[in-house]
Parts: C-alpha cells; sequence; structure tokens
C-alpha cells in the first residue's frame, strides 16, 4: 500500500522533524501547549486522553517526548500511560504535569510541571532533553 | 500574482477517531491553515467559545459520540457563530475530498497528494484492525 513514488508521505514528513506527543484532556490548554511547541519548530500530534496517546504511539509517528496531563479520564490516566511508554518505547522521554504536587502516581518520569505552568520552560526542558 | 492572506486562517477539525484526525490536521497543517483539534462536538464548542479563538472553518465529522452529532454541531454554529463556515464530512473518503479541496485553496502550495493522506489513514486503520485481532 505505497504511495506515489517521489512523493512525501505525511508519514515520512512527521518522521523528518522530532515529534511531540501532547496528551491532554482540556482542549484550550491542549491548544495552547501544541501551539507553543509547534511555534518552537516541533512537530505536535495531539492526544485528548491516554488511550488516544497509546493508539499514536502504536500506530503512527516517530515520537521523541510525550508531554501527559496526570489526571484524564477513561481507563488509563497519565500516570499509567508513563508507565506503558516506559515499558514499551523505552527511548521516549516523557513528561508529566499536574495540578497536584507529587502526584506522578510512583510513574518515572523524564520531568514534572505543577500546572499551570509556563509554556516556554517547557520548551527549554524539551530542548534539553533531545536537542 | 494572487493575494495570500496576511494569517493563515484556522480551520478547526472535530473527529473522534485519533487515527483520522491526526493525518487530516497534519495535512491541513501543511497546506499552510492554523488547524484546532477537537476530539467531539463538546470540546469544538468550547473553543468556539473561547473569546481569544477565531475560527473561520469547522471541519467535522458527523457520526460522533456525545450529546451532539456533527449535525448537532453544524445547528449550533448556525445560531451561535454564523460567519463560521461548515464542513460535514461523514466519511474518510469526503473527508480527504474535502480536505484537499481547502488544500487547494489554502494559503501555501499543496505539499503532496490528498492520495497519500488517503493511504495513510487506510494504513493506520488496516493496522489497528490487525492489532485488535492480534490481542484476542
Amino acid at each position: 500500500m505505497g504511495g506515489v513514488r517521489g512523493e512525501l508521505r505525511p508519514a515520512d514528513a512527521v518522521k523528518a522533524r522530532s515529534a511531540i506527543l501532547v496528551a491532554e484532556d482540556e482542549v484550550l490548554i491542549r491548544l495552547e501547549i501544541a501551539e507553543q511547541l509547534r511555534g518552537a519548530g516541533y512537530t505536535v500530534i495531539e492526544a485528548a486522553n491516554a488511550h488516544e496517546a497509546l493508539e499514536l504511539l502504536h500506530h503512527s509517528a516517530e515520537v521523541k517526548v510525550v508531554v501527559s496531563d496526570i489526571q484524564m479520564p477513561g481507563s488509563i490516566d497519565g500516570a499509567a500511560l508513563a508507565r506503558v511508554v516506559r515499558a514499551e518505547f523505552p527511548a521516549i522521554k516523557i513528561i508529566l504535569a499536574s495540578g497536584h504536587f507529587a502526584a506522578a502516581g510512583g510513574a518515572e518520569h523524564d520531568g514534572f510541571f505543577r500546572k499551570p505552568f509556563d509554556v516556554a520552560e517547557l520548551v527549554k526542558h524539551i530542548r534539553k532533553l533531545i536537542d | 500574482m494572487t493575494e495570500k492572506p496576511e494569517a493563515p486562517e484556522t480551520i478547526l477539525v472535530v473527529e473522534d477517531d485519533v487515527l483520522i484526525r491526526m493525518p487530516i490536521a497534519q495535512y491541513l497543517r501543511d497546506c499552510g491553515y492554523r488547524v484546532i483539534e477537537a476530539v467531539n462536538a463538546d470540546e469544538a464548542v468550547t473553543v468556539l467559545l473561547h473569546r481569544d479563538t477565531v475560527v473561520d472553518i469547522v471541519f467535522s465529522d458527523i457520526e460522533m459520540p456525545g450529546a451532539m452529532d456533527g449535525f448537532g454541531l453544524a445547528k449550533w454554529i448556525r445560531e451561535h457563530r454564523p460567519g463560521t463556515e461548515i464542513v460535514l464530512a461523514g466519511t474518510v473518503p469526503r473527508s480527504i475530498d474535502a480536505a484537499k479541496e481547502l488544500c487547494e485553496a489554502g494559503p501555501l502550495p499543496k505539499p503532496y497528494e490528498a492520495q497519500a493522506v488517503h493511504d495513510n489513514i487506510r494504513r493506520l486503520l488496516s493496522a489497528r484492525r490487525g492489532a485488535g485481532k492480534a490481542r484476542q
């Protein structure tokens, strides 16, 4: 099921740049984080919950960093998502965010931001992790 | 010479299936639009009511879980945001055709054929079905 020869396919376009996966159930917060990361030059893919995040990780683009809210509706939250990412995609960096201190639920991570946070600080942290 | 708009038009893509939403949103971004993603009509309404966000076009799936489907969302938009263009597409091929038309009228030259987006979505959905079978 290849694309037309010589054409740039979307998957290739995504792989050509560092992709950040943002998992956040509040649409306006997801929008703010995603747009500031795009403004900083990253390709951003968006998930509205942990289930969507796992679908994207299993079936699509090459993601370098997952930025996830911890409190999200659905069968798994951000801490559980972080544990799955660590186990199945150990090369991917994980940044967790929460409105509560010490809410990482014991999940390993590469950064924790207490909400509300300055997205510029998140961008700086991501640069340190992958650039 | 064709005049290009100073700021890219904003398209709100409303689609509950992330493996369809992501490639279409990415395609429209690559065509030069600012694209906002919403997973359902509730999220779309939240974006449309946000005072700092101006949406020019709402590009929505028809069948969606939640209190409102695409038709309900279109009705809400006609009542509350009458200047907003609405594109409703109920199937992947129709979504691709609509995205292609938007891309051809968009701020940047077409980055790749819309058929490639269709192939990508088919590949993603087929991989999901394969993974579903493997888990059973």
